[in-house]
């Protein structure tokens, strides 16, 4: 019997056997015999009526342990990413960060890494790769085309099993050349872990810097890894709450153009912005619809604040909530057919869900403390929000409410956002004291893998955008 | 930027059950402290690879899956896991219970076979041919 250590993949295969089990008629009922989590015998055996019994924990999750050497190349060509070789070098060096800062792998360190022949890709030297530890091997290759572009190829390999697991191959820019790594590592970490990909994803947030209280205020986009950083506005306009439109080519946001706060679209392509809604109230909190048709907002009029909804093309709103209080923070579910929200029409800031419509709007949230800047997962089965106590932290909790866990401990962390496979939260972590500093952070579910994410000067108010095609 | 060659093409393929030979012999009952040898013998086999499984989200450490795995002789697994049934299942963690019972399945797969099972409690009442496995993540 082959005894492969890719834990996952194997899991993955073997997860038909379960769906086929289910075929076979259950004896009784197991939920009695079943032990609660956590109570498990500290001797793991029973000879009852019903014969051995054995309790095994899992879970303790070590990062698997993978190899990833520079990519060879066929020929060294210079290029406007560099020469080939160098490119390969760099390709490999994302790739394990990436797969590193998920927190489920460990890369092989370099110290052990040996040079790969470009015949070598197709063919491992598995032996020597078990040696040094390695479970998984990620080889590639970098070839330069006659057409300009590069050819990035990416094999992933089970060491143990001496198996090819999968491949994929990219053709890109040379200005793209970062994508193809990233799309390399999504390949990976989906095949080894079974969730989907988000390495090839972009943050947009709010780049700050200046003293508290004259604080200069930018849009900025950058890759999830920081990478490709750069300013989309000229900070003469203080600038808030970025979010993606689902197509990735606008930025719903809002600005203090003529020192009166309104909510604007920004072109990525051609850097215009433009007024979404022509209104003399104060408009704020945008988010697109799911399918990018609609822009949820909110607006303060004669002392109330309610949740709206636009055309993502301008228009008349639609008013959607009408409860004394303030209502915003919009989010939709990802079928576009419910909205979270936060409001204190309870008398402190709760989480609510509500129609798209506006209608059946239920308080989900029931914890002490105040609950704000709900956020609906892209899977669907998750609400993110900061809890507001005496520190402000980020936690998830149930759709339907229930299941609250808080993720992050720090002094202030706001203003959750979703990665694209609903696995990892960007969050602000601000820096207690009288600086206002405060920088990108970001955080799995299990809220053990905690990170910075690297800015050129403060960052706040991250938004995750949608996985890149 | 634009993807060629067919994704994924390679394939893990699930371990093949061996056909074991089950020889009708005489059993003796396990006793107690047999039982837990073999308990503890079957679960420092398994624990390693157990150990590697992740969590996939909130709740699913309440899960308890229940499986009935048949060994051959050699500790080689005589046919695949079969799910038995669940614990711990509500509302908030259902979506998990197939990513559990998928590490519960990999966790005895992969380190089988499993080694140092005393032959002669193979197939006595309460020996180690057939036992119940319950798989639980850490809260």
């Amino acid at each position: 019997m082959p005894r492969s250590l890719l834990t996952l993949p194997l899991t993955l295969a073997l997860a038909a056997s379960a769906v086929g089990a289910q075929d076979v008629p259950a004896p009784a009922p197991q939920d009695q015999a079943a032990p609660p989590a956590g109570q498990q015998p500290a001797a793991p055996a029973a000879a009852g009526q019903e014969g051995l019994v054995v309790d095994v924990e899992g879970g303790i999750s070590a990062p698997m342990p993978i190899a990833i050497p520079a990519m060879p190349t066929s020929a060294v060509v210079q290029t406007p990413a560099g020469t080939t070789d160098v490119v390969g070098q760099q390709l490999s060096q994302i790739i394990a960060n990436d797969l590193r800062n998920s927190g489920l792998f460990t890369p092989v360190p370099p110290a052990q890494l040996r040079t790969v022949s470009f015949p070598e890709v197709t063919a491992p030297a598995f032996d020597y790769w078990n040696g040094t530890g390695a479970q998984a091997l990620v080889q590639g290759y970098v070839r330069a085309n006659g057409d300009g572009t590069l050819t990035v190829g990416c094999y992933l390999y089970d060491v143990l099993a001496k198996s090819e697991l999968a491949r994929q191959g990219f053709v890109v820019s040379p200005s793209d050349w970062r994508r193809a790594a990233h799309k390399c590592a999504d390949t990976i970490y989906t095949k080894l872990t079974g969730e989907g990909p988000y390495f090839d994803s972009r943050v947009t947030y709010v780049s700050e810097t200046g003293p508290k209280g004259r604080r200069i205020k930018r849009l900025a986009i950058m890759d999830q890894d920081g990478a490709n950083h750069r300013f989309l506005t000229n900070g003469q306009s203080i600038v808030l709450t970025p979010r993606f439109a689902p197509n990735q080519q606008s930025i719903v946001y809002m600005s203090y153009v003529d020192k009166r706060p309104a909510i604007y679209v920004y072109d990525i392509g051609s850097g215009r912005q433009r007024l979404v809604v022509q209104n003399a109230a104060t408009t704020f909190a945008p988010r697109f619809s799911p399918d990018g048709r609609w822009i949820l907002f909110s607006m303060a009029q004669a002392g109330n604040t309610d949740i709206y909804r636009v055309s993502s093309q301008g228009g008349t709103p639609q008013r959607l909530t009408n409860a004394p209080g303030i209502d915003t923070g919009g989010s939709y579910s990802p079928d576009g057919s419910k909205i979270v929200f936060e409001s204190d029409r309870s008398g402190g800031q709760q989480i609510y869900v509500m129609n798209a419509d506006g209608s059946n709007q239920q308080r989900i949230s029931f914890g002490g403390g105040r609950y704000a800047t709900p956020v609906w997962s892209p899977r669907g089965d998750l609400i993110a929000f900061t809890k507001l106590g005496g520190a402000f932290r980020i936690g998830i909790m149930n759709p339907s409410g229930g299941g609250e866990k808080l993720l992050t401990n720090s002094w202030q962390d706001e203003g959750p956002s979703w990665s694209p496979n609903g696995r990892v939260i960007t969050f602000q972590r601000s820096t207690q004291g009288s600086s206002g500093k405060a920088d990108v952070w970001m955080v799995d579910l299990t809220g053990v893998n905690e990170r910075r994410i690297p800015t050129p000067l403060d960052g706040s108010d991250p938004a995750w955008g949608p996985l890149r095609p | 930027m634009y993807t060629i060659a067919p994704a994924m093409i390679g394939t893990l393929v699930a371990v093949a059950p061996v056909a074991g030979q089950i020889a009708p012999q005489g059993p003796t009952p396990a006793g107690a402290s047999q039982s837990l040898f073999v308990a503890r013998t079957i679960l420092h086999d398994i624990q390693p690879c157990a150990n590697r499984q992740t969590n996939p989200g909130p709740g699913a450490e309440r899960i308890v899956v229940t499986m009935a795995l048949h060994l051959a002789r050699d500790g080689g697994l005589a046919e695949p896991p079969r799910i038995l049934g669940h614990g711990g299942v509500n509302a908030d963690n259902e979506r998990y219970v197939g990513q559990v019972d998928a590490h519960a399945i990999a966790s005895v797969v992969e380190c089988a076979p499993l080694r140092g099972l005393p032959a002669e409690l193979y197939d006595a009442p309460n020996g180690w041919s057939h036992f119940t496995m319950r798989y639980t993540l850490p809260g």
